[in-house]
């Protein structure tokens, strides 16, 4: 059996103000006891006393006998509101805990409401819900739970720390798209609007003869009927919509605004992928990384959706990657039917022959810098412009 | 005066009534023992309408209050008020800041309430309830105090949730708009408001504050000498050392035991064998009456004398012998100390010192140890006196002391009573001027005379509802009344023996008539207070006459029937004094040596009891005899046993019971169907009402919409609105979740067909 680990079972107490204040009128009461002797006047002292320690323990008691379990979802969008669950169990038969608050304990830009359980009953259990919001992108560490209670009198808190690590993967926040992005590939490919069919499903495109190794089930019997050879259907696969975002993640050091203006890029780059995976679009991504490119072939579904955004949830600093090198990585057959976007901080010094390449090989190109987000995309409402830094 | 109606949503977040009616109750307890202990009807009044109002508009789910404006115009008002009192007034300080948080309290229950003023009202109320503790240490409040701790524990605990579920309701983070909705809180923070809970917790936490309160009172520093400062209502009654006649009242005696007396030398003649004079125990003598009030004369300054704590040496003296009463006071006592008339000794405790004065009265000289039971001997001379006897009494008692009492009458009444006396002994005052050289024996005889006329003449009552005030006590009791009680008779005695300057004062104190054989003493309760006349002739010295017709007495003391109340609560209000009013730093030293001492006892007893045990065990093994300690044993095992069963039978019971009533209360009746959704794949979130999960519920498995939704409707009423189906909603509504539970379980194509 393994020993429990006593940190776990340590709950601390605190004198909150409200408790200061109690005391100092104690002490206040016992002053008059002593100086009027009115016997009454002590019982009043002493149990005020009394009743402050007895709130005390009670306290402690309640907090030590409470399990918690987080039920926390592994994603989230940056600056959206995680609804979450903390599953409640009292371990005692008898004693209730009651006026249980939760606390997330987590490293700065999480906002935490806090989880409030009024009744724990004995051995029963209760899922208290809680939300939080993460205003940084990237992989937030939940170290535990802080379980805090002021019950009975809110006198004294006490509080206990329950160990309980958790990674929460932030996603870019989403913004809204201002432009019809999405739509501008296939229209110049042809004059017919992009196929809204899903899960592969073929489309008919007419009656042509029999040829050897053609399928019997595919024979049009009704129109074979008058003929000596035998019509078939001819279907075609339709080729689904693709979109492939290039991400340039190099910071240009000389340009102080280059890290803000790489997350709005993220930002945009996450709100595109999740509108055309929305849409029924296959995504794909190619962006640098600390280790060398990395290139995620376009693909539809949800866990499509998770791989593209946890990759640009986990862009850091350290992915200082040339544009050159990420293109280089991409394989043509990515691209080919693609409407690749390229997302770059520096549209004017790109190399001619990435641009070059990538216009060969994609069915579109479009090239988004910075200063043209503000005609393609909006931000999310909370990122307020000012918050930019100054250049 | 606005009102404000609070939505169902409102009342399930804030919890307003579940947090106002017990406070409310708080506050009232307060002013309400403030207003009693000070005397204030107008305070006691003005409180409880006040609480009273805000009750019935609070049951209404409403709130009345005033706008701050005329709020702040009241504190101002207050205040300028504590000041007039301070400054005007000789109203202790601790009493005038009473007055002004009594305003300030009421003032605020008409104020708009947040959680703020929730506090201050709580803080308040324990301010007055600590400032009442300062002016008042009577018994009645010590439950008040008991009780008012209990609530207060109760408010502050359901205020710690409210606040709770404050916070919780007003969280808002920047990526919400606003708050979220009350009911969407209340899903994720409460499901069933701990009403049983937070009564259980209440005595778990209130018995041990009670605990440390009495262990601070027990232990805390005293100072000596408490016995003073505490009220005088508790002393022995129906002995006063001042009579009031006159005033119109039903006089009700108690059967409370005030002394006990062992006549040592008695016979074994249920006491008859006492002299007359050794029965009465004179407390006070009254020399003084004057607008139908008695007094003394010489007020509480008239114990000059050491009193002689040893017979007189003379043998010639003690021809009769001495009668020796042992008094025992089985209350606490006044400063006077109860003695036949002429003690010529008294043999107090060894710390008491006792004083007499020239009227042969006796009282302690510290006033404080005259606050506790004293058991002390009484040597007295039996009647008749001889000549020496007689001037050992004058030595004893000084120069001066046998003249009779200072009348003073309006003119018209002392014409009226002399007439009275002169028609009644007319005869004998001419013989007595005839013959001035028996003046002291006609002088007795006319007392003796005047003792007849009103023992024949006059009715004992202790109904004097009829008297009137405006008259004088004797003048209404002879010559309207006609009928009156021992104050009144021996009043009438003394006056009438004073106007025909025979001299004659009034005496009070107890008079002995109940003797109890199984203790061998005479037991003297409250209704034998008495008063009599002591007339004075040279021959006799002092005599008691009692005028007072004893057959009427008899009857006329029937108790009422709620007397054994009065007794009781004067028992208890005695007993409080003795135990806690007075309990100072020698009671704290005797406490703590006794305590000592009885832990040792019982250590060395348990000691004891094991080595005897030891013994029987042997005696058991070695000889196969069961001896009575073993048996005694045993017997105490099984008691403790069936003592274990039992508590475990009632625990049984009880949660069965508990099991029975739990139907009656809240009770969440589509837990059934939520378990089956959240096996079906769609758990309960938090993030989720009841309705929303219920919706998403129908829409996912084709559920009956109407259904759900009365459900849903009937489960929130009951939860929130706090209106509790009746019997027959339950057992339908029952049946409906089973209904769409076995909805639930049926293949998705029949239950669409179903639904």
């Amino acid at each position: 059996m393994a020993r429990r680990d006593k940190s776990t079972r340590r709950a601390t107490l605190r004198v909150t103000l409200a408790g200061w204040l109690f005391l100092m009128s104690s002490l206040v009461v016992g002053l008059a006891a002593v100086k009027s002797q009115m016997p009454l006047m002590f019982v009043l002292f002493g149990s005020m006393l009394g009743g402050m320690a007895v709130s005390s323990i009670l306290a402690r008691n309640m907090i030590l006998a409470a399990q918690v379990q987080r039920e926390l979802p592994p994603r989230a969008w940056q600056f959206e509101t995680v609804y979450f669950g903390y599953v409640l169990r009292n371990r005692l038969r008898r004693r209730p805990s009651l006026g249980l608050l939760l606390q997330e304990i987590a490293p700065r830009g999480v906002e935490n409401a806090h989880g409030y359980c009024v009744y724990l009953p004995g051995r029963g259990a209760f899922r208290a819900g809680c939300r939080l919001t993460a205003e940084n992108r990237g992989r937030v560490v939940l170290s535990g739970v802080r379980l805090a209670t002021k019950f009975p009198f809110g006198l004294v808190v006490a509080r206990r720390d329950i160990p309980q690590p958790a990674s929460l993967v932030v996603w870019p926040a989403r913004g809204r798209l201002r432009g019809e992005l999405l739509c501008r590939g296939a229209r110049e490919a042809s004059s017919a609007p992009p196929s809204r069919l899903q899960g592969g499903q073929d489309e008919f495109v007419g009656l042509r003869e029999y040829r050897q190794g053609d399928s019997p089930r595919w024979i049009h019997w009704r129109r074979s009927a008058g003929r000596e050879t035998p019509v078939v259907r001819e279907l075609a696969h339709p080729v689904p919509d693709v979109l492939f975002l290039v991400l340039d993640t190099h910071l240009d050091e000389s340009e102080p605004l280059a890290a803000w203006q790489r997350e709005r890029l993220l930002r945009f780059a996450a709100t595109l992928i999740d509108e055309a995976l929305g849409r029924g679009y296959q995504a794909g991504l190619a962006l640098g990384t600390a280790s060398g490119p990395r290139v995620l072939l376009p693909a539809a579904g949800v866990a499509a959706r998770i791989h593209l955004l946890d990759a640009l949830a986990d862009v850091s600093d350290a992915d200082n990657i040339p544009l050159r090198t990420v293109v280089e990585a991409i394989p043509l057959s990515a691209v080919r039917n693609a409407q690749t976007i390229l997302l770059t901080e520096a549209k004017e010094s790109l190399p001619p022959m990435v641009q070059a390449n990538l216009a060969q090989s994609a069915r579109h190109l479009e090239i988004v810098s910075p200063a043209e987000l503000e005609f393609l995309f909006e931000d999310h409402p909370l990122i307020h412009p000012r918050e930019a830094p100054c250049r | 005066m606005p009102l404000n109606r609070y939505t169902t949503a409102d009342l399930v977040l804030t919890e307003r009534r579940r947090m106002e009616q017990p406070l409310l109750l708080l506050i009232w307890l307060g002013t309400a023992a403030f207003s009693l202990a000070e005397g204030s009807t107008l305070y006691f009044l003005s409180g409880t309408v006040g609480v009273g109002v805000n009750w019935l508009v609070v049951r209404r789910n409403m709130e009345i209050y005033l706008h701050r404006r005329y709020v702040h115009i009241g504190v101002a008002v207050s205040l300028l008020l504590l000041a007039i009192e301070v400054l005007y007034t000789t109203v202790p300080l601790h009493v005038t800041v009473g007055h002004f948080m009594m305003l300030i309290q009421l003032l605020k229950l008409f104020e708009q309430k947040r959680s703020r003023d929730y506090l201050q009202l709580m803080v308040l109320s324990l301010f007055l309830m600590v400032d009442t503790a300062l002016i008042c240490s009577s018994v009645w409040f010590a439950p008040l105090v008991a009780v008012y701790l209990l609530l207060a524990c109760y408010v502050a605990m359901v205020f710690t949730i409210k606040r709770g579920l404050d916070e919780a309701g007003a969280a808002r983070l920047r990526s919400e708009p606003g708050p979220l909705s009350p009911r969407q809180v209340a899903w994720n923070v409460i499901r069933q408001w701990p009403g049983g809970a937070l009564q259980r917790i209440l005595w778990w936490i209130a018995i041990p504050a009670l605990g440390a309160g009495i262990l601070a009172f027990l232990l805390t520093p005293r100072a000596a000498g408490l016995a003073d400062a505490a009220s005088q209502d508790v002393l022995t009654t129906g002995f006063h050392t001042s009579i009031c006649l006159g005033q119109p009242r039903k006089v009700y005696q108690s059967d409370r035991v005030v002394l006990r007396i062992a006549v040592p030398t008695r016979n074994t003649d249920n006491g008859m064998s006492l002299p007359l004079s050794s029965r009465y125990l004179r407390g006070a003598v009254l020399d003084q009456y004057r607008n139908s009030t008695w007094k003394n004369s010489r007020g509480a300054e008239r114990y000059p004398f050491p009193a002689p704590s040893s017979p007189p040496g003379d043998r010639t003296l003690l021809a009769a012998g001495l009668v020796r009463q042992t008094i025992q006071t089985m209350t606490l006592g006044p400063v006077e100390l109860f003695a036949p008339y002429p003690t010529v000794g008294l043999i107090p405790p060894r710390d008491v010192k006792v004083m007499h004065s020239s009227s042969l009265e006796y009282a302690v000289r510290d006033h404080s140890t005259s606050r506790r039971r004293l058991r002390y001997d009484a040597l007295s001379f039996p009647f008749p006196l001889n000549d020496r006897q007689r001037a050992y009494l004058k030595r004893m008692r000084g120069s001066g002391d046998i003249s009779g009492a200072t009348i003073e009458l309006p003119p018209d009444v002392r014409a009226r009573l002399l007439a009275l006396a002169n028609r009644w002994c007319g005869d004998l005052l001419e013989k007595r001027r005839r013959e001035p050289d028996r003046t002291a024996e006609w002088n007795l005889a006319l007392a003796r005379r005047i003792e007849m006329r009103l023992k024949g003449q006059y009715e004992y009552t202790l109904d004097l509802s009829e008297s009137n005030p405006t008259r004088d006590g004797v003048e209404d009791f002879l010559f309207f009344l006609h009928r009156g009680h021992c104050e009144y008779f021996a009043s009438a005695m003394a006056v009438l023996c004073n106007l025909l300057e025979v001299p004659a004062r009034l005496a009070v104190g107890f008079v002995m008539e109940e003797y109890d054989p199984e203790t061998d003493e005479f037991i003297i309760r409250e209704r034998d207070a008495h008063a009599w006349c002591e007339v004075y002739s040279d021959a006799t010295d002092w005599t008691i006459f009692d005028p007072t017709p004893s057959e009427g007495r008899q009857e006329t003391t029937k108790r009422p029937w709620y007397a054994f109340l009065k007794d009781f609560f004067q028992e208890i209000q005695f007993q409080w004094y003795q135990q806690i009013v007075r309990y100072d730093a020698a009671e704290q030293r005797n406490l703590a040596e006794r305590t000592a001492d009885g832990a040792w006892l019982f250590w060395m007893a348990i000691l004891r009891g094991l080595t005897q045990l030891r013994e029987s065990f042997w005696k058991l093994l070695q000889e196969g005899v069961v001896d009575r300690i073993l048996w005694r044993f045993l017997v105490v095992l099984q008691v403790l046993a069936a003592g274990i069963l039992l508590l475990l039978l009632l625990r049984r019971i009880r949660h069965l019971r508990g099991r029975c009533r739990a139907g009656r209360k809240y009770d969440f009746l589509l837990e059934p169907l939520l378990i089956l959704l959240e096996q079906r794949g769609l758990p309960s979130l938090p993030s989720r009402t009841l309705q929303q999960h219920m919706r998403q519920a129908r829409e996912q498995f084709h559920l009956p919409a109407d259904r759900l939704e009365a459900l849903v409707f009937l489960q929130y009423r009951w939860r929130w609105g706090g209106q509790t189906p009746s019997e027959e909603e339950l057992r339908q509504a029952r049946q409906e979740v089973a209904a769409l539970c076995e909805l639930l379980q049926m293949p998705s194509a029949k239950r669409q067909i179903a639904s």
